[in-house]
């Protein structure tokens, strides 16, 4: 049997570095002359990994990605954590909605991780942090953001959705095994 | 009150005990005296994350600037191709700029006299010393027995005159159709006339036969045209004496005049007649 919380744990921290990869190499232009973008490939991964959970499971699995992520490759990890475990809660509300549907995920998470970036810039603007008017930040950094991550999270739903199927597969050949095993054992 | 299960008490530990690390870390970054924890848990972090991929960042970076590189060595190349023509033009167009200047000069002396610009159409590598073509004809005024200059000084006469273009001989070449009068400045105040009356090959400079043989000829000394006997005016450099050759009887017989400088190469001259008459 595949051990799905071992492989998600492995899958959100390549997540997180390619992040950190994304940022190096296409930096935020802070004089906000020219367009940038934000990776959001392990928030967004968060969320598609931890929708099917129970409400506490959800709530404290994202936050632990949080954690980590806040402490390991930013600075920030007590919002990071809060952040990640308040959209990792309420992702729950729209689990069958998800379940049924590829491009309900989408919206979903798309959505998710545009109020996420509201949420920071707002946060910013009102702790002082940030000066810049909302039109200035959405043209210079969150378009190409909602773009890139857009299409990240198409790429992440289509390799969740075959993991989750290879361990499907996995797990009723496991059963299978199982069964016939007992059944040998019955005989004997 | 429900109970937790084994996976979230697992859960709540690792976050409990990495909150309490990050908050020790962070205290220990207000401590100035317990730095080496704080240095200690930023190098590794620095080490094992951030300095991979920043480096990983930069060979990407440094890669996509190859090519950039290669683009700018492609348009430099390009460029320093082009520079070697420009530079070849820029030559020739200086050369003709100065020898224009120099005739530009040399017609402000005329006064009076008869002056036709021309450039040089033809000059073929058979009679390279012998006849050109210029850009001037009987439409132009040119006439029979003009003389022809560079700016440096005397260089034929002209042969025959069509409508638009003339030939003109060189006084290179080995027969002239007519000898040209010429009178030489000697150093005691007096001069001296005589007549150029062919090139010698060997020498390298024209025969002239003085009126007075006489006269104390010194090498250096400028000869120039007499005006006489011929369709120009006078005061035109012709050269400079090369040698001078002395008969049996210690008498001058021959005087050797050397050519003026651009002889072999001028792409522009002046065709000088005598003065129009009014």
């Amino acid at each position: 049997m595949i051990n799905k919380e071992r492989y998600s744990f492995i899958f959100l921290a390549i997540l997180a570095m390619l992040d950190q990869l994304i940022a190096s190499l296409f930096g935020v232009d802070f004089t906000y002359s020219s367009l940038s973008l934000v990776s959001h490939l392990c928030f967004c991964g968060c969320l598609l990994v931890v929708f099917h959970e129970r409400s506490l499971n959800r709530f404290l699995y994202a936050c632990l990605c949080g954690l980590c992520v806040g402490m390991f490759f930013t600075s920030d990890w007590l919002v990071k954590m809060l952040l990640f475990g308040l959209f990792g809660w309420a992702i729950g509300f729209f689990q069958e909605a998800m379940d049924q549907d590829h491009w309900v995920q989408f919206g979903i998470v798309f959505l998710m991780m545009f109020v996420n970036d509201l949420i920071c810039f707002f946060g910013a603007k009102i702790f002082g942090y940030l000066t810049m008017s909302f039109v200035k930040w959405f043209i210079h950094v969150e378009a190409l953001t909602l773009i890139f991550n857009g299409v990240a999270i198409f790429v992440l739903i289509y390799i969740i959705t075959v993991f989750m199927r290879y361990a499907t597969i996995k797990d009723i050949r496991f059963k299978r095994m199982e069964k016939l095993k007992m059944q040998n054992i019955r005989r004997k | 009150m429900r109970k937790f299960t084994r996976i979230q008490k697992r859960l709540l530990t690792t976050i409990v005990v990495l909150c309490i690390l990050a908050c020790a870390m962070f205290g220990l970054r207000q401590n100035s005296i317990t730095n080496i924890g704080y240095s200690a848990w930023t190098y590794l972090k620095y080490g094992l994350i951030q300095y991979p991929l920043s480096s990983i960042g930069n060979a990407v970076n440094d890669f996509a600037n190859l090519w950039h590189a290669y683009d700018d060595n492609e348009y430099l190349s390009k460029q320093l191709a082009e520079q070697k023509n420009y530079q070849t033009a820029y030559e020739d167009e200086r050369n003709k700029n100065k020898q224009l200047e120099g005739l530009l000069e040399m017609k402000g002396g005329f006064g009076d006299a008869k002056t036709i610009s021309v450039s040089v159409l033809e000059r073929s590598s058979d009679s390279w010393l012998q006849t050109v073509t210029i850009s001037a004809g009987k439409k132009q005024g040119v006439e029979k027995n003009m003389l022809v200059a560079t700016s440096d000084g005397a260089i034929g006469l002209v042969e025959s005159v069509q409508t638009m273009t003339s030939t003109v001989q060189l006084l290179t070449s080995q027969h002239l159709s007519n000898d040209i009068a010429i009178k030489m400045s000697l150093e005691d105040g007096t001069s001296v006339e005589g007549v150029l009356q062919s090139y010698d090959t060997e020498k390298k400079a024209y025969r002239v036969s003085l009126f007075d043989n006489d006269a104390i000829v010194t090498k250096g000394q400028k000869v120039a045209t007499s005006g006489k006997g011929g369709n120009y005016p006078s005061g035109i450099l012709i050269g400079e004496v090369k040698d001078v050759s002395l008969n049996d009887d210690s008498i001058i017989s021959t005087v050797y005049v050397s050519p003026v400088s651009n002889m072999k190469s001028f792409d522009y001259c002046l065709v000088i007649g005598k003065e129009e008459s009014k």
